[in-house]
Order: C-alpha cells, then sequence, then structure tokens
C-alpha cells in the first residue's frame, strides 16, 4: 500500500447557499504530518471549506479525499475544534472532554482514563470536575482541545480556535500548538483571519480570496520553521512573509 | 436567604405561612380553615379508613394520569414547535391563549362533554398541566446551540445520540432548572 503524500486534498468543490456562491471550483491540497492554514478576508469561505471536510456541510458538487478515500460525512479520521468552544455546559471537563468517545461506545472508565491524559497534556490538571462556565476562554478551548486529541483522529480541524482568547493567551496557544504539530504527528487545517498567526503557525498557507472565492496563492514560509519560539517573530523571513501577505489581502478589505 | 445576618433555614417562608394557618385556624376566621395542626391530627385517625384510601387513590390516578398525558404528549409538540417554524406558527397561536385563558371556566364545558367521571377529570389535570411544558420545552429547544449539535455530528452520532444527549438533554436541564 502506497503511503499517501496528502492527509486531505479536496477537489472542485462548489457550494451555493440559495442564490450566493460561497465556493466556486475549490480545489487544494493538505500534506500529511503539516499544518496548513486557510486565510482570508471573512466571506472568502474558508470557514465553509472547513466544515465541507468535517462532513458538517454537503457541497453541490466536487470531492473530499482523507487518506485517498472519498468522505461524504464524518468520521473518526477527524476531530473539530470550534470557534465558540461548543462545550455542553452541563457536562464536566472530564465528560466533554471524553464525549467524542462516549459517542464512539468506548466504555466509560476506559474513556476517562484517555480524557485524563489528555486534560493533562493541554494544562488542566485538577479541573476534571468543574465545569465549563468556571472556566476562563482560554481554558474552555483547553478543554475542546483536549476532546478533539483524545478521538486520536489523524486528521484536526480547528475553526478559529484562538479567535475567542485574549491576545496573551493567543500567544500561548500558538507556541503550544507549534509544539503539537510536531509531536502529534497529525495534519492540522488551521481557518485563521490572521495574518501573523497563520505565517507563525503554518507549514503552508493557503490565501483564500473572496468574490468568487478561490485560492489565491499558496505560501509556504520555511526558513525559520527550527527556530525556537521567541526567535520567530522577529525572523526577517516571518516578517517579511506576514507583509507580503499583507499587500496582496488589502485591496480586498473594505 | 439572609436577614441582619442570620442564614434562614431552607422552607423558612413555608414554616412562616404554617404558622399564619394555624392562628388564622384557631381565630375561627371560617369554616373552611381549620388550623393547620388539626388537619395532621384528622389525618392520623382516617388515613387507614377506605373511604380515604380510596379518595387518595382516584386523586393520585387522576394527578399521574394528567401528568403522563402532559408529558407524553407536551415534550414531542414542544420539541417539534422549537424545530419547525411551520408546526410553531400553527401551535404558538393556541398554546398562549390556553397559558392564559382561565381553565377553570372550561370545566363545565369538560363535564358536558365527558362526564362526571375519572376521563374528564384527567382530562382537566392535562390541560392544566400541558402548555407549561409545552412552551418551556419549545424554548429549550429554541435556545440550543447550533454548534453543539455540529459537535456532537463531528465525533460521529447518530442522530438518536445527537438527539439524546444534546437536543433532549438541553431542554431537560431547562425544565430542571426552571421548577427548581
Amino acid at each position: 500500500m502506497s503511503e499517501a503524500v496528502n492527509a486531505v486534498s479536496v477537489k472542485g468543490i462548489y457550494k451555493n447557499y440559495g442564490d450566493v456562491e460561497a465556493l466556486r471550483d475549490m480545489s487544494l491540497d493538505f500534506p500529511k504530518g503539516q499544518l496548513t492554514s486557510l486565510l482570508g478576508p471573512s466571506g472568502c469561505g474558508k470557514t465553509t471549506l472547513l466544515k465541507i471536510i468535517a462532513g458538517l456541510l454537503i457541497p453541490n458538487q466536487g470531492e473530499v479525499y482523507v487518506n485517498d478515500q472519498i468522505v461524504t460525512e464524518p468520521g473518526p479520521d477527524r476531530a473539530f475544534v470550534f470557534q465558540d468552544f461548543a462545550l455542553m455546559p452541563w457536562a464536566s471537563v472530564i465528560r466533554n472532554v471524553a464525549f467524542g468517545l462516549e459517542l464512539r461506545k468506548v466504555a466509560k472508565s476506559e474513556r476517562e482514563d484517555i480524557a485524563r491524559k489528555y486534560i493533562k497534556q493541554v494544562g488542566l490538571d485538577g479541573f476534571e470536575n468543574s465545569f465549563p462556565h468556571e472556566l476562563s476562554g482560554g481554558m474552555r478551548q483547553r478543554v475542546g482541545l483536549a476532546r478533539a486529541l483524545s478521538v486520536d483522529s489523524p486528521v484536526l480541524l480547528m475553526d478559529e480556535p484562538f479567535s475567542a482568547v485574549d491576545e496573551q493567551t493567543r500567544r500561548k496557544f500558538q507556541e503550544e500548538l507549534l509544539q503539537l504539530v510536531k509531536n502529534e504527528n497529525k495534519t492540522f487545517i488551521f481557518v485563521t483571519h490572521s495574518i501573523e498567526e497563520a505565517v507563525y503557525v503554518s507549514d503552508q498557507v493557503a490565501i483564500l480570496l473572496p468574490r468568487p472565492s478561490r485560492v489565491s496563492e499558496i505560501i509556504k514560509p520555511s526558513g525559520f520553521k527550527n527556530k525556537d519560539v521567541d526567535s520567530i517573530r522577529k525572523d526577517s523571513e516571518y516578517l517579511d512573509t506576514v507583509e507580503k501577505i499583507w499587500k496582496s489581502l488589502r485591496s480586498y478589505v473594505e | 436567604m439572609r436577614i441582619f445576618g442570620f442564614k434562614l433555614p431552607n422552607m423558612t417562608s413555608l414554616i412562616l405561612w404554617g404558622l399564619l394557618w394555624e392562628v388564622l385556624g384557631r381565630l375561627e376566621v371560617s369554616f373552611f380553615l381549620p388550623p393547620l395542626s388539626s388537619i395532621f391530627t384528622t389525618l392520623l385517625d382516617i388515613y387507614d379508613s377506605k373511604a380515604f384510601i380510596r379518595a387518595l387513590n382516584e386523586t393520585a390516578i387522576a394527578f399521574f394520569g394528567g401528568l403522563f398525558y402532559a408529558l407524553v404528549i407536551g415534550i414531542p409538540l414542544g420539541i417539534f414547535m422549537g424545530k419547525n417554524r411551520f408546526i410553531d406558527e400553527l401551535f404558538l397561536p393556541w398554546v398562549n391563549m390556553f397559558m392564559s385563558a382561565p381553565l377553570t371556566a372550561l370545566v363545565p364545558v369538560l363535564m358536558v362533554l365527558f362526564g362526571f367521571g375519572l376521563k374528564s377529570i384527567i382530562i382537566v389535570t392535562t390541560l392544566f398541566a400541558i402548555w407549561i411544558i409545552i412552551l418551556n420545552t419549545r424554548a429549550g429547544v429554541k435556545q440550543i446551540n447550533r454548534s453543539l449539535v455540529d459537535m456532537a455530528n463531528s465525533f460521529g452520532a447518530s442522530p438518536i445520540d445527537a438527539f439524546v444527549k444534546i437536543i433532549f438533554g438541553q431542554p431537560c436541564q431547562k425544565l430542571l432548572v426552571e421548577s427548581e
């Protein structure tokens, strides 16, 4: 069996909401083990594309391939991290984290063991029995991340995961995400509207433009990837890439 | 609740109203208001008499029968109204009307229609309980976070799982909270 180079590919995706054309003939590859950002101004269809990959939206035309298999609905090969965290307010942290496993009929003691491991990994040790309303925004997203990690899917889909947390927490998350990509050997698809964030965390940035929605450019920042987290933000290639993307996007911002 | 720094025990208001009842009863304000204590002593005298058991039985059947139909009809209807615009528009005016209408006024009509038997009593009990159950269930379903449903689906929830754990889980929580 040949090893696929791309963990996820989308081919010729069309999606309309009534008369509005959200995506037109969108094709894109997501290399295995890497983090690809979908970056663009609002209305460019980046979240729509992510939800189609997740199987939460059905495209009007086109296919999504995960490990060279066509997928049309959610599956255990993909896990989703939500912008608004999507935690069940009536359930404790551990039940929220174990929820993906609960839906997969994993026995209670087993799924709680797994959940505990990932709660620890995201740094929420001791909060197992807290409820979402008792946690800060950043901690809630850690719960959302632990839930996505605990089902151990090879592909992680993240929909603006850090946009609802404060700026300091966001920087911390970005640094931790770099470590996660390095250590976990998973494929990450990351939607963001922050240019700095996309360049900082990505192996590949796909720039999407609206009306009609299309991939205008794919940028692969590489020079600073092996530097430590502190020096990336000062790196000249990092700064140049941010500048370059801003120049190509600025005319699309009203 | 605290008054002047003292923590009042739970059910303080119950004790206060009980005291008022006792006092008014002893003042012999009305034949229909015997003192609370005499009600308890009478209860001790009659609790094993046939007539009392029979009456208790009938009331229990009417209560649980009415509650049963109110829940079995009210919760599904509330869920459908919360999820479907058309069904909502169809039923909401009626639900709101009966919610605020003085249902007691309908009791004679129901007696004429269904007689004096148990059937009538259960229908009346159902009619008293069902509207608030419908409205609370509907409100619970309407408040469901769209992304929670997406979340359940993204982790491969079957429609039944998503229904039981998210759509049903949330209104249940709401019903419990509202009745607290």
